[in-house]
């Protein structure tokens, strides 16, 4: 068998079978999965209870018609369940409202905790606008509920303000001005297309959704690099190793053996606790063509950073040390990820197109850019040859510190050596 | 096989301002035991991995079985590094089987010779145990074995009985003769003078980086003998112009320890003695150890450099 694959097969087996990465990759999920559902389950209950408590208003300006009101949100809700935008606003349900004649019985009853809030309308509030508002809890925590209930009684007065101006239609216009948007944008011919949910968000959703896998995939591999250039240094295997290998052979052969465990490591995480891949695929109809652009970047992220895991390994000269200098690469591989929001805004514009060209960052940036529209061709090539040349120079790198390096027990290179043995390779 | 399997010419290597090797010329031949000798820091581990192509030369040449190095060869060259250990959480045999691939064995044979080289050791029980459960001492001949294991032409071990028990020490030697009769080159880089003298027959040794002793062991302790004889016979030796002193041990009934003059030789004592008509029980050139002969040697290059 070629040597490379018998370097890669034994550091497969050899990470695979530890108890640690068992552990990591079994039991951790399985607990913190436990941990999500569990908090997941309390939360819901405890918002659906909380959802459940009515809201009180005292209405001194007889302006509110509630039952309007409820029948406009409906049809609001009705209407916008076609927008694709809609599906990922999630309105929270809206709880019911009481009307209590007098504010002494309201208060009463939010002493009781019968109502969570009670809302009170001034008498001259349609020329005043006076709103008071009584709650008995005004932490940090509470006011995104509050908000909400606010946003439902502020309804309900645009209702009942209206009602008696307009028609039907025009008051289901004021109410929802935005409730039946039809989105499209321009293709890459330059021709509008409506933009449905398969075709627009879901994927970029979706492509997000696997790039994070494909970087978690990246980080984690890139992490047992690290940890086992450092035993073969304590274990001083190194020297035996070169005897039978040269350092390009091994080199490559760790990052394939290693690249394969903490690809087994992200796939049973996804198996595990997040979804079948199938089932993430088929949700948001990923386009393959993509996903495979993706996984080409992703494989360059991987061999590119993981050859520079292997520099920072051979030169700390303990695990924390070595762990502290891979956060550097770590922190440029995730860098793209600060400026999200304008590569997905204008992902062929000058940021992104300038991320996309620099070896560091390309892998992410263009993971991103295909997940958000059709990237140019030319893009595409140009990052795959400056991804494949960075690797190329990477991995000589590598070969070229792991062999200097690894010779050097117990001393750690200064950055003048470092700078010549790159030179030299 | 008629190639020389180690060939180094003119071999110079520097680290920034340490002169790590200076112009080293050695042969190795084939099955032969040759001895690698130096004080620390003289450039014995250096000119190794020059041999194994871990670091390369600045000036000089050196051929691998008569020609310059290439990556093949790594499957005919055992290494046994001074700064050693294995996968100390793996089993014992799968470690093993593992580097014999690594030197191109295939897995059936590997697995062969595994079971073999263990036996060999006294660790055939050790197969399925952790590396990290074995002795210190096992250790190290779980590590000889793995040098071993692929039955390399040229096998290069530095310090190989360190570690380890008399009764181990004698298995090891036992193993790196039969090699060596079986057609193995055996280098041997060590400060056990005994192990050299009991196995060697060349050694090269190098101080501050400079060959200073290279050539057939025998050959350097007669050149490094002392100018003294330990003689059993009727004549008084004080009579003669070729000796400096005389001792008498006291431990070797009536024979003297004559030292001689540094311009006389013990075949010109040897022939005053039967010009004189004495009678001669006994005549032995007394050898200077090898220990002395490295001190010796190594005190002097320290005072030339």
């Amino acid at each position: 068998m070629n040597k490379v694959l018998l370097i890669a097969r034994w550091e497969f087996i050899t990470t695979v079978t530890r108890r640690a990465y068992i552990f990591a990759v079994i039991a951790m999920p399985l607990f913190y999965g436990g941990m999500i559902a569990l908090g997941g389950v309390a939360g819901r209950s405890a918002s659906t209870t909380a959802g459940r408590i009515p809201t009180a208003i005292v209405d001194r300006a007889h302006v509110l018609n509630l039952a309007a009101a409820q029948e406009q949100a409906s049809r609001r809700d009705r209407d916008a369940a076609a927008d694709p935008l809609a599906a990922f606003a999630n309105p929270a349900a809206p709880t019911p409202v009481v009307e209590y004649g007098d504010l002494d019985t309201a208060l009463a009853a939010l002493r009781a905790r019968t109502v969570a809030t009670v809302f009170v309308l001034d008498a001259d509030y349609v020329t005043s606008g006076g709103l008071a508002v009584y709650t008995r809890d005004a932490s940090v925590f509470s006011q995104q509920a509050d908000r909400q209930r606010q946003a439902q009684i502020v309804d309900a007065i645009r209702v009942g303000l209206l009602q008696p101006l307009l028609g039907r239609d025009a008051l289901a216009r004021a109410y929802a001005p935005a409730a039946r948007v039809r989105r499209l944008r321009l293709n890459a011919a330059g021709a509008a297309e409506p933009i449905t949910d398969a075709a627009g968000l879901g994927p970029f959703a979706g492509s997000l959704g696997v790039i994070l896998i494909l970087t978690m995939s990246v980080f984690f591999s890139a992490g047992f690099l690290v940890q086992a250039t450092i035993e073969d240094r304590q274990s001083r295997m190194i020297e035996i190793l070169f005897s039978s290998v040269d350092p390009q052979q091994l080199v490559m052969g760790k990052i394939l053996g290693l690249g394969g465990a903490g690809l087994l490591q992200v796939a049973i995480y996804v198996g595990l606790v997040i979804v079948p891949g199938a089932t993430l695929l088929a949700l948001f109809q990923i386009s393959l063509a993509k996903l495979a652009l993706s996984l080409a970047y992703c494989a360059i992220a991987y061999l590119l950073f993981a050859c520079l895991m292997m520099w920072t390994g051979m030169i700390g000269r303990t695990s924390q040390e070595s762990a502290q200098m891979s956060a550097l690469w770590m922190l440029a591989a995730a860098s793209p990820l600060f400026f999200m929001a304008n590569i997905g805004a204008a992902p062929n514009g000058w940021v992104a197109r300038t991320l996309s060209f620099v070896p560091l960052t390309s892998p992410v940036t263009m993971m991103l850019r295909v997940a958000s529209t059709d990237v140019p061709a030319a893009d595409i090539v140009v990052t795959l040859v400056i991804g494949i040349a960075a690797i190329y120079g990477a991995l000589r790198g590598a070969a070229r510190i792991f062999r200097a390096a690894a010779l050097m027990y117990g001393k750690r290179p200064t950055l003048p050596e470092v700078v010549r043995w790159l030179r030299a390779a | 096989m008629t190639e020389v399997p180690i060939r180094v010419d003119r071999v110079s290597k520097r680290f920034d301002k340490t002169i790590a090797l200076d112009d080293v010329s050695i042969e190795i031949h084939q099955g032969e035991i040759f001895g690698l000798l130096g004080p620390n820091g003289a450039g014995k581990t250096t000119l190794i991995r020059t041999v194994l192509d871990i670091i390369k030369p600045d000036s000089g040449r050196v051929e691998i079985f008569g020609r310059p190095f290439r990556p093949e060869d790594r499957d005919r060259l055992g290494y046994l590094p001074e700064e050693r250990g294995l996968y100390p959480r793996e089993e014992v045999g799968a470690v093993l089987e593992y580097l014999g691939c690594l030197k191109g064995l295939t897995a059936a044979t590997a697995r062969a010779e595994t079971t073999h080289w263990l036996a060999r050791f006294d660790l055939a029980d050790a197969a399925k145990k952790k590396v990290e459960q074995l002795s210190k001492g096992n250790q190290q001949k779980l590590q000889i074995a793995a040098t071993l294991l692929a039955r390399p032409d040229v096998a290069i071990l530095d310090e190989p009985l360190s570690g380890l028990d008399p009764m181990s020490a004698r298995t090891v030697n036992a193993v790196i003769r039969d090699c060596a009769a079986a057609g193995q080159t055996m280098v041997l880089s060590t400060h056990q003078m005994g192990m050299v003298e009991a196995l060697c027959t060349r050694v090269l040794m190098i101080a501050h980086g400079r060959a200073v002793l290279y050539g057939s062991l025998k050959d350097i302790k007669r050149e490094h003998s002392s100018h003294a004889v330990r003689v059993l016979s009727s004549a008084r030796y004080e009579a003669c112009p070729l000796v400096a002193r005389v001792d008498r041990p006291s431990f070797d009934g009536q024979a003297v320890d004559v030292h001689l003059l540094e311009t006389a030789t013990s075949d010109e004592f040897l022939a005053w003695l039967v010009a004189h008509q004495a009678t001669v029980e006994r005549f032995e050139r007394l050898s200077t150890p090898l220990e002395d002969i490295f001190v010796g040697v190594a005190e002097r290059a320290v005072g030339i450099a």
